[in-house]
């Protein structure tokens, strides 16, 4: 589905990805977790070809990304502020993507009725400009943005932050609940959240993979005490 | 207190985003400055002269109160549309240990330095020297001065308090200056006499000082109610924008039928008029259209020039959309990137919106007919060189732009985000035509000149397919540096 051949990544001097071979396939739940400038976005956006590699390839759905355009009827993703166009209300913002994406309108209000509660009111029919929602509203919009495509495979940045803890706990369940053979790609530093999510854990650590790992009940607790670890490590 | 607050006012003012960071901007800015305060000097220091020819030449004085009055008018008007005070400085400074009237009187103080209020000065204070002085002697005219000076400064509270009123609405822009439009007309046709009652109320200042009493009162009234109304809605939540405006609240569902380009352009359109600084363009770039009733009266200019007006004319909304096609989006830029459009696609639809942009202005502007029969031949072939050649240049120029623009920041002489190459992209796009004209006209083959600009700009319209794939690719090798670009600042 997603194979990662040598891509490399640097900023001057420093390392800002660096993997040698990784492949995702059809269905995995992927969560991406490490410290701050480990990597988690530079990685995502070298998939999504929004950053050129210094070396190496993505494979998206057969295609090298940076060759076909083929894959993004495929995908979709909501990485940050940047995937939400502000001066619409959320309802245009919806309709804009779902006509871009050639989506009928019938399934649109399927797709985004099951989000309802998830909006808690203060999404759909508001006559606010997304520009003037708060933050964790603007953050909704764009992941009902992501899953109105019902892609094949989905990007999610930090999906968890600025969310509020029902919402939290709403977004753990709306990933949980997409079909079965939806690829889902999640970064957090959220190390709880991802453990509940993902099947499959990978850890980033300055842009290299120090750990790939399938997750089961003791994830989370595995998880944590690595980055313990970590810090202790760097204290010294 | 004033102190620290004037402290941050410098700042404020040197480290302005508006001010723009190009030292291209800043000096587009100063020759704008320098530009209208040289003809409003000259024509202060030489009202009598410039008068000379007109049929008040004998009344210099009346004449003088004349177009002050309908200065004014103006004034007005375009205090309406342009003049912002900031309300964010308020969000700022509330929660300091300040006293709130003072916040707002430093507010409202800092709207008096505004260049509305001290452009005019520069043509009233030498006017009052050479020609009020002659007549009326030094006192008076330095009265009369002061009195002039309050009334522009009434104009500027008066025009914030209307400002409050409609907030935003442009209907109320139509009617303000459907209103101002109305007192020019009453007054031209000698209906009601308003610029004979102005000059008498001016007059009588230079003898007595009661009118000027009554102006200042006026004054400091009109600027009470202001700051009144301001200290009542002095609360981060009160100076919150609320409701959207009439012009943002369309939402231009109708062009959603034409497929994949009524959605590029249905989302162009909302982007235009819901962000400020746009709107504020277009407006006022529309506005421009009506500066042709000054430019074709009588035979001032030449054909050369007229082509230059002609091209800037029909080409108003492309040259401020064009090469900043990225830009304005860089806020969503990688959403656009991560959709399921091909750049081809997306880029043909731009070119498509930008004809009917072009259209828009070219169609109004051949009304000029009536006043040169020219026009509409000269404007013909500009529509054609902009479609043709233009569109698709600064299309390409875009690429290259790779600061994000505040679009929703203040809208009048923002050059936040400009740089030289844009203008000079502008000069490029307005100028080659012109060249490519001028040996014609020099040597008296007009028409075969326009049909050689026309014939140009209707070629590049056929090498479109051609065009649209250069850009293609030039923009899918500066996409990653647009994306960076973008996401740093």
């Amino acid at each position: 589905m997603i194979e990662i051949k040598n891509l490399v990544k640097r900023y001057g001097r420093t390392v800002a990805t660096e993997i040698e071979s990784l492949v995702i396939h059809p269905g995995e739940r992927i969560g991406l977790v490490g410290n701050n400038g480990a990597g988690k976005t530079t990685l995502i956006s070298l998939m999504l070809d929004l950053i050129k590699a210094d070396a190496g390839e993505v494979i998206m759905l057969g295609d090298n990304v940076t060759v076909s355009e083929n894959w993004k009827s495929q995908i979709s993703a909501f990485l940050d502020e940047t995937f939400v166009i502000d001066y619409l209300t959320p309802d245009e913002y919806f309709k804009f993507i779902a006509k871009v994406r050639n989506i009928e309108e019938s399934l649109v209000e399927e797709r985004l009725s099951s989000l309802t509660q998830f909006f808690n009111g203060q999404i759909r029919d508001q006559k606010k400009y997304i520009r003037d929602l708060s933050k964790g509203n603007k953050k909704k919009v764009g992941i009902a943005g992501a899953l109105l495509a019902n892609p094949k495979i989905l990007f999610l940045d930090e999906p968890f932050a600025n969310l509020d803890p029902s919402s939290q706990i709403l977004l753990q369940r709306i990933i949980a609940g997409q079909p079965e053979d939806m690829t889902i790609f999640v970064s957090s530093h959220d190390l709880t959240h991802i453990g509940e999510v993902c099947k499959r854990v990978i850890i980033l650590e300055n842009g290299k993979i120090v750990k790939d790992l399938e997750s089961n009940a003791n994830t989370t607790v595995e998880l944590k005490s690595y980055f313990a670890a970590k810090s202790d490590l760097n204290e010294v | 207190m004033w102190k620290n607050i004037q402290y941050l006012q410098w700042k404020n003012l040197w480290r302005s985003q508006r001010l723009g960071t190009g030292i291209a901007a800043r000096i587009f800015m100063g020759f704008f400055i320098l530009y209208f305060g040289a003809i409003f000097l000259v024509l202060g220091l030489f009202f009598t002269e410039a008068i000379d020819e007109s049929d008040l030449a004998d009344r210099p004085l009346f004449a003088l109160h004349k177009f002050v009055f309908y200065y004014l008018l103006l004034d007005i008007v375009l205090r309406v549309i342009f003049q912002e005070v900031s309300e964010v400085k308020f969000r700022q400074l509330a929660l300091l240990p300040i006293r709130k009237r003072k916040i707002v009187q430093y507010i409202l103080g800092g709207s008096v330095f505004s260049l509305f209020n001290i452009l005019p000065l520069v043509f009233l204070l030498p006017v009052a020297l050479s020609t009020m002085k002659p007549e009326y002697g030094l006192l008076p005219s330095i009265i009369w001065l002061v009195g002039m000076f309050a009334v522009l400064l009434f104009n500027n509270f008066l025009a914030l308090q209307i400002k409050h009123f409609i907030s935003g609405n442009p209907l109320f822009y139509v009617v303000s200056a459907g209103l101002a439009g109305l007192i020019y007309f009453l007054d031209s046709l000698g209906i009601i006499p308003f610029s004979t009652w102005f000059f008498n109320a001016f007059i009588v200042l230079t003898t007595y000082l009661w009118p000027l009493i009554i102006v200042l009162a006026l004054t400091i009234g009109i600027y009470y109610l202001v700051e009144k109304r301001m200290l009542n809605q002095a609360y981060v939540s009160g100076s919150l924008k609320s409701s959207a405006s009439l012009f943002e609240k369309l939402n231009f569902s109708g062009l959603s039928t034409y497929g994949f380009f009524g959605t590029v352009a249905q989302l162009n359109m909302q982007l235009m008029f819901r962000n400020k600084r746009i709107r504020t363009q277009v407006i006022f770039g529309l506005l421009f259209l009506l500066y042709g009733l000054f430019l074709y009266s009588g035979d001032r200019y030449g054909p050369t020039f007229l082509l230059f007006w002609g091209l800037y004319m029909t080409g108003i909304i492309v040259l401020s959309f064009a090469q900043y096609i990225w830009s304005y989006q860089g806020s969503y830029f990688e959403l656009l990137n991560t959709l399921p459009m091909s750049t081809k696609q997306y880029l043909n639809a731009q070119y498509t919106f930008l004809i009917v942009a072009c259209l828009v202005t070219t169609i109004p502007s051949m009304l000029y007919y009536f006043m040169n029969p020219d026009i509409p031949k000269i404007n013909t072939a500009a529509f054609f060189f902009n479609v043709g050649v233009n569109i698709p240049f600064l299309l390409m120029a875009a690429t290259y732009n790779k600061r994000k623009l505040e679009t929703n920041t203040a809208g009048t002489f923002n050059m936040q985000g400009v740089n030289g190459a844009q203008f000079m992209f502008i000069f490029i796009v307005l100028l080659a035509p012109v060249f490519i004209y001028l040996p014609f006209s020099v040597l008296g083959y007009k028409d075969l000149g326009l049909l050689i600009v026309g014939g140009i700009g209707l070629l590049g319209l056929l090498f479109k397919p051609l065009t649209i794939r250069g850009i293609t690719a030039l923009f899918n090798e500066k996409k990653y540096a647009l994306t960076e670009g973008y996401r740093s600042n």
